[in-house]
């Protein structure tokens, strides 16, 4: 029960408990705050009979326990809260299939963590809670690192494992769980267990681990099964330690089919560790990784297509070739033409162009050596790889204004009558059947779906008589959570929460907004306008204070007190326009009795309260708090009370 | 024919040039010419990108659109009229339309939507919705041409060059789906621009759920950088 150490009533921390009463008291105040508290100790009671037997109920450990005794109700010892049912339904899944899968406790508690945060974020709703459940046993997996498939839990509850695939990636980013990688390695004691070895199970599977992590190291694993990578390994390893096993046997026990397990193989005996003997093979690492076996088929149709494309273009090239060749021929003859007084100078240019051409080369050498060696740190550091930042993923927060979308929907509206006139009929029109055509089409059409369309409508009539007087079924709605996007002002995210969520029908929306545009109706009388202004101006303050102070909902006020209001009203009609006349000429006098003042200030308070932003007079500027808008309009709002006081 | 095409290009140019401002010529026709929009259609490329600067450049696959005909239909005579054209209605309640040029098909409802897929970009796609729309408007429907709009563009690319796909699980966690148990490529959802990419060892890309070419090239240019620093070496 509840631990807390303060007096739910009056705060004070004196609390008084008394365990043999069981119950805990505050003495400040004298509140009993718990009654019943779980007692530690164990109480025997003798019956009629001479027998005895223990005292009190059985709480258990995770039931919410002696709350539920509270409130009278009779029965309610016998009742579990409905949250409770599927907890306790969820637990008692997640054990069946942790023991077929053979996890531990650890685990299980695990599991059924998930799934209570599951629950908590309204995961199970919709979905199926086999499905649910195998997800939160799957995930615990993954993290302690059992050897488990998914296939093998879809195996135990005969489900979907793609289906299950998808509730558990849904699962996991739902509950922020970055999920590593799985390891294949894990998988080859399992399956060399199921293989019968015998005594020599460590053996074969210590060589099917090298196997996989050799495979690994020539990255063949990446986007292949685990189980086909190990049942490869294993077949490789028994056959090593002269066990006969066959494709076969294999492909039983690892649940993959004999054409992945044979590709598996050829693809390891494309890398070079395939051409080493089994003594070498143990004892010697390669440091040379192989590129990814689909990388390298890749590469290869790619070499080819080029080739081709080579072979074809060939002829062309060629002629291609001839015709720059020639070109060539003929400057060459123009530039001999060229007279020998010019030559020197050619010279001379060209001893030039080789000097500059050597400084050039020199001065930019070394700045090339430079970059040549920063890249090549550049690389070694790109290893790490590039974590994803708020900056590189370019998500940062961005505002759209409302004007913004205005203006691109404005461009979305086109036009809506269809476009024509760069279509060409004459294509168009071949897609049209000729009456003839289309008359056949259509006997054959009706040839082969009329049966069907009969079947249709015959069930349409058939449903529709039997719903003939009965009431439409009421379909739930949900309704999609709406978020709000963020605001750039208080009172924009006001007006966004007002439109999102009304808060009572009784407010006129419509005069909300027409009060908060600024100045957009400048005063209905011209007279009672500047006196409120100068209200405004003397005491912000204290009119804020005021209408703070109102309990904004007014209209749970009993009925005695209303009526007196209101005839408070009628009596004081007159008093408030004095008031403001006052008021005016107090801001030409320049400087009043202080005392004055204050009395009028009282005298303003009252009547602020009173009338409560009685809506004769709309508050003229645009900052209007929202306990304002509601205080007036509940204020204005008499034909509410009249209504009220009907009931 | 081919007069006429040029004839109805003049026209739009001239529509186009003079902004609304009805030409003599056209005005002798007495038609209400509105320049057709669809025509100034320019693929909006983004700026030469980092991406494709280092020649990765995406080719578009698929390109999935929609359009409301604003009037409703009845597929029966649509089916029995036109001349590549699917109708059954015990396994779908859409009409499948087909199209030579450009090569694209076209599911038509009773309500009047039509969803037009196949098209290799954007620019064909609104063509091809057009040409369907102009089809049935021939059959004496009522057609318009409201909210077309582009849904999914699906675009490939390869990088060449292998691809750690753990590592970029690792640290790209909250983005990815790896698991070779259900799918043998990565599957990264970028934030921005909204694109799923599945990204496979031997440097192959497809982005998909993008609504223009533009948002592909820009996701490329977040996504290169990233494969290029898990490049295995």
């Amino acid at each position: 029960m509840s631990s807390s150490n303060k007096c739910k009533n009056c705060g004070s921390s004196d609390l008084e408990v008394d365990s043999a009463r069981g119950d805990t008291v505050c003495t400040s105040c004298g509140t009993v705050l718990e009654d019943n508290i779980i007692v530690s100790e164990v109480q025997f009671e003798e019956n009629a009979h001479g027998g005895t037997s223990a005292l009190g109920q059985f709480v258990s450990s995770d039931s919410k326990g002696g709350c539920r005794g509270f409130g009278g109700s009779f029965h309610s010892g016998l009742s579990k809260e409905s949250r409770e049912i599927t907890l306790q339904a969820a637990k008692k899944s997640i054990s069946n299939l942790c023991q077929q899968l053979r996890l531990n406790q650890h685990c299980l508690e695990t599991a059924f963590n998930f799934y209570k945060l599951a629950l908590n974020r309204q995961f199970t709703r919709g979905r199926k809670s086999t499905h649910v459940t195998a997800a939160c046993v799957y995930i615990t997996c993954r993290l302690e690192g059992t050897p488990h498939l998914l296939i093998d839990l879809s195996d135990v509850l005969q489900i979907c494992a793609f289906e299950l695939g998808r509730t558990y990636l849904r699962l996991s980013n739902l509950l922020c769980i970055n999920i590593p990688s799985m390891d294949p390695c894990l998988y080859v004691l399992r399956y060399a267990n199921k293989l019968e070895f015998g005594d020599k199970t460590h053996e074969v599977s210590m060589t099917a681990m090298r196997l996989v992590t050799r495979m690994k190291k020539d990255s063949i694993h990446y986007g292949r099964r685990p189980s086909g990578l190990c049942g490869a390994a294993l077949l490789m390893a028994g056959r090593l330690h002269d066990f006969s096993r066959s494709i076969g046997d294999i492909v039983k026990v690892v649940n993959v089919q004999e054409a992945t397990l044979k590709k598996r193989l050829l693809e390891f005996a494309e890398t070079p560790s395939s051409s080493l003997t089994l003594e070498e093979f143990m004892n010697v690492d390669l440091e040379e990784e192989q590129d990814p076996p689909s990388f390298r088929v890749a590469k290869l149709k790619d070499r080819d297509r080029l080739q081709k494309l080579e072979e074809q273009d060939e002829a062309y090239f060629s002629a291609l070739q001839k015709e720059i060749d020639k070109q060539l021929e003929l400057k060459r003859a123009t530039t001999k033409k060229i007279p020998k007084a010019l030559g020197a100078k050619v010279a001379n240019l060209n001893l030039e162009e080789t000097d500059t051409n050597k400084f050039v080369a020199e001065s930019t050498l070394p700045v090339i050596d430079s970059c040549l060696q920063e890249s090549e740190t550049v690389e070694t550091r790109k290893v790490v790889g590039i974590a994803p930042t708020l900056k590189n993923m370019k998500i940062l927060p961005t505002v759209t204004t409302t004007k913004e979308v205005e203006k691109s929907k404005e461009q979305e509206t086109v036009s809506e009558e269809l476009l024509i006139d760069d279509l060409d009929d004459s294509e168009l029109d071949g897609y049209i059947l000729t009456e003839q055509e289309a008359k056949n089409k259509d006997h054959l059409w009706n040839k082969i779906h009329g049966a069907f369309l009969q079947e249709q409508k015959e069930k349409r009539e058939r449903l529709e008589q039997e719903n003939e007087g009965k009431p439409e079924k009421k379909r739930r709605k949900y309704k999609p959570r709406k978020t709000i996007t963020p605001s750039n002002s208080a009172k924009e995210a006001i007006e966004k929460i007002l439109q999102e969520k009304k808060i009572s029908s009784k407010i006129n929306y419509d005069v909300l907004k027409s009060l908060t545009a600024p100045s957009s109706q400048p005063a209905t009388e011209s007279e009672t306008n500047q006196p409120v202004e100068v209200l405004e101006i003397e005491e912000p303050a204290a009119v804020t204070k005021v209408q703070r102070k109102k309990p904004v909902p007014k209209l749970v006020q009993d009925g005695p007190l209303r009526k007196r209001i209101k005839v408070e009203k009628d009596a004081e009609t007159a008093s408030p326009q004095d008031s403001k006349k006052e008021a005016v000429a107090e801001d030409t006098a320049a400087e009043n009795d202080q005392e004055e003042e204050a009395n009028e200030e009282l005298e303003m308070e009252m009547e602020m309260e009173l009338e409560d932003g009685d809506n004769e007079e709309p508050e003229p500027d645009g900052i209007v708090s929202l306990a304002d808008m509601l205080s007036q309009r509940n204020g204005g709002d008499e034909d509410y009370y009249n209504d009220y006081d009907d009931y | 024919m081919e007069n006429q095409g040029e004839e109805d290009n003049s026209r739009a140019v001239a529509a186009a040039e003079t902004a609304k401002s009805v030409t003599p010529n056209v005005a002798s026709k007495a038609i209400p010419v509105i320049p057709n929009p669809h025509r100034e259609l320019v693929t909006n490329t983004a700026p030469v990108s980092a991406s494709t600067e280092a020649g990765i450049i995406p080719t578009i696959q698929n390109t999935v659109s929609s359009v409301d005909l604003g009037c409703q239909l009845d597929l029966v005579k649509i089916n029995n009229q036109v001349r590549n054209s699917e109708y059954n209605p015990s396994r779908f309640c859409g009409v499948v339309m087909r199209l030579r040029e450009p090569r694209t098909s076209a599911l038509v409802f009773r309500s009047g939507k039509m969803v037009v897929t196949g098209a290799r970009d954007e620019n064909s796609a609104n063509l091809a919705s057009r040409k369907f729309a102009r089809i049935l408007q021939k059959l004496n429907f009522p057609v318009k041409f409201i909210n077309y709009k582009v849904h999914n563009v699906v675009a490939t690319c390869d990088l060449r060059f292998p691809i750690r796909l753990e590592n970029l699980n690792q640290l790209h966690g909250q983005f990815c789906n790896y698991e070779p148990e259900l799918f043998p490529s990565l599957i990264y959802r970028m934030v921005k621009p909204r694109v799923v990419l599945l990204i496979f060892v031997n440097g192959k890309l497809i982005v998909t759920g993008a609504k223009s070419k533009a948002e592909i090239i820009e996701a490329l240019d977040t996504i290169v950088p990233v494969l290029r620093s898990f490049r295995k070496v």
